[in-house]
């Protein structure tokens, strides 16, 4: 059993981003989404960190230290680019200090769109992060059971 | 008997308070906030999941610093609230645990060789001078009261009515001990990042978290321990989670003081340890 799923702690990184991405995973910690509950705690070390958030453009001055922040994780890292501006330059894509979206810069396992995204589509991404930390063969089976079940219902 | 099974689930009983704390941390401010069994899964996983590869993994001091702090902050436990090891002056050794597991926590930051982690161990140092002479002095009030020096003669009623001042500066020794705000300028998350465990990652960091979880423990025992004695074991039990109350309610309601005033700050502890032990003596 892998124990990440029952506290899987965050880190937050912005590159380059508005603050808008940044305020919206602040959201949350409030007490309306609360994402403590499922055992998530805001870590500002991404040396303590499972997940990594990343915001923003990933701009120039910022891919080297994404790079550093990345490398810095313990292994089992699963990286979320949160906004559209993480998933393809979104409004400052047109502007001279994007360069490559996030994906390019480091490997990316979900994505979270909408400028700014809502803190349930992060919550749930979040929690499809970790259940493909599980290994995908053990889980779907029982996955699909569940919801035949309920759809009989 | 009751001694030992105590000692021994000494790290269970402080992990299951940390958790009791941040769910209590989180219903204060609305929240439903994690299960209570949450530190176990947390200290559970940090071990599983191993270390990141940091250069400080080569350093010694790095490796050893969380695992001495964690075994020095658990054999405080052989004295307090049960004398299971006793001898004569164990008073003086037990205060200079305290102070050596605090002395082990800046050694772990200085030696994760990281700005922050430095920042934090140099702020640390330079209050602990302070600090830690309040406390021992604040200590040596509750020697000369009760004339003894061995923990296992000291009085099961508690010396709260003789040495009221004492409760003040003990509860805020504890609170800046336990680095809970508004005395957390050494931590300070959102400023250095946790400043000495920002490099720590894995097993270390577990060890970290747990010895922590443990002092959190030993100054909500030690304080009711002195204050109100051990005579009534379930007095006693109520009066430890009534602290891990207050010190959660600290740390909820408080913001941080600056690093300019916080020594400010503890010279006014010191002053008052001064006239309650001079208070005492006369
Ligand atoms: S996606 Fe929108 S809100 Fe988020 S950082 Fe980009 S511009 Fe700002």
């Amino acid at each position: 059993m892998d124990y990440i799923k029952k506290s899987p702690w965050i880190c937050v990184y912005n590159a380059g981003s508005c603050n808008g991405c940044d305020l919206e995973v602040l959201a949350l910690l409030n007490p309306k989404y609360d994402i403590e509950r499922f055992g998530c705690e805001l870590k500002a070390s991404p040396r303590h960190a499972d997940i990594l958030l990343v915001t923003g453009i990933g701009s120039k001055q910022n891919q080297k230290r994404l790079k550093l922040v990345y490398e810095q994780m313990a292994s089992k890292k699963k990286v979320i680019a949160v906004g559209s501006c993480a998933i393809s330059g979104g409004p400052f894509r047109e502007g001279w200090v994007f360069t490559e979206p996030v994906d390019r810069i480091i490997p990316v396992d979900m994505y979270v769109p909408g400028c700014p995204p809502r803190p349930e589509a992060i919550i749930d991404a979040l929690i499809k992060v970790l259940e493909e930390l599980d290994g995908d063969k053990k889980d779907k089976p029982k996955q699909t059971r569940r919801r035949s079940k309920k759809a009989k219902k | 008997m009751t001694e030992w099974v105590f000692f021994v689930a000494a790290p269970f009983i402080a992990l299951l308070l940390q958790g009791i704390r941040r769910k209590l941390n989180a219903r204060m401010q609305n929240r439903i906030g994690p299960p209570v069994w949450q530190p176990f899964l947390d200290v559970i996983k940090l071990v599983q999941k191993g270390k990141s590869d940091s250069e400080g993994n080569l350093n010694f001091f790095f490796v050893i610093a969380p695992i001495i702090f964690f075994i020095t902050t658990w054999v405080m436990f052989l004295f307090v609230p049960f004398a299971i090891w006793s001898f004569e002056f164990d008073f003086l050794l037990l205060i200079y645990l305290t102070i050596l597991s605090g002395g082990l926590y800046v050694l772990a930051g200085f030696a994760s060789d990281s700005p922050l982690g430095v920042h934090g161990a140099m702020r640390e140092m330079i209050t602990m001078v302070v600090y830690e002479t309040s406390f021992t002095l604040c200590l040596f009030t509750f020697i000369v009261i009760s004339g003894t020096l061995t923990l296992a003669n000291y009085p099961p009623e508690g010396l709260l009515l003789q040495a009221p001042l004492a409760a003040v500066i003990l509860y805020l020794i504890g609170s800046i001990e336990l680095k809970i705000t508004p005395f957390d300028t050494a931590e300070a998350p959102t400023e250095i990042l946790e400043g000495f465990s920002t490099e720590f990652s894995g097993a270390g960091l577990a060890f970290l978290e747990l010895g922590d979880a443990m002092k959190f423990l030993f100054f909500c025992v030690f304080i009711p321990f002195l204050l109100f004695g051990t005579g009534n074991m379930w007095l006693f039990a109520l009066l430890v989670l009534l602290f891990v109350f207050i010190f959660t309610f600290s740390k909820v309601t408080t913001p941080r003081f600056r690093v300019d005033q916080v020594v400010q700050v503890y010279f006014v502890v010191l002053i008052l340890a001064v006239i309650n032990l001079a208070w005492v003596i006369i």
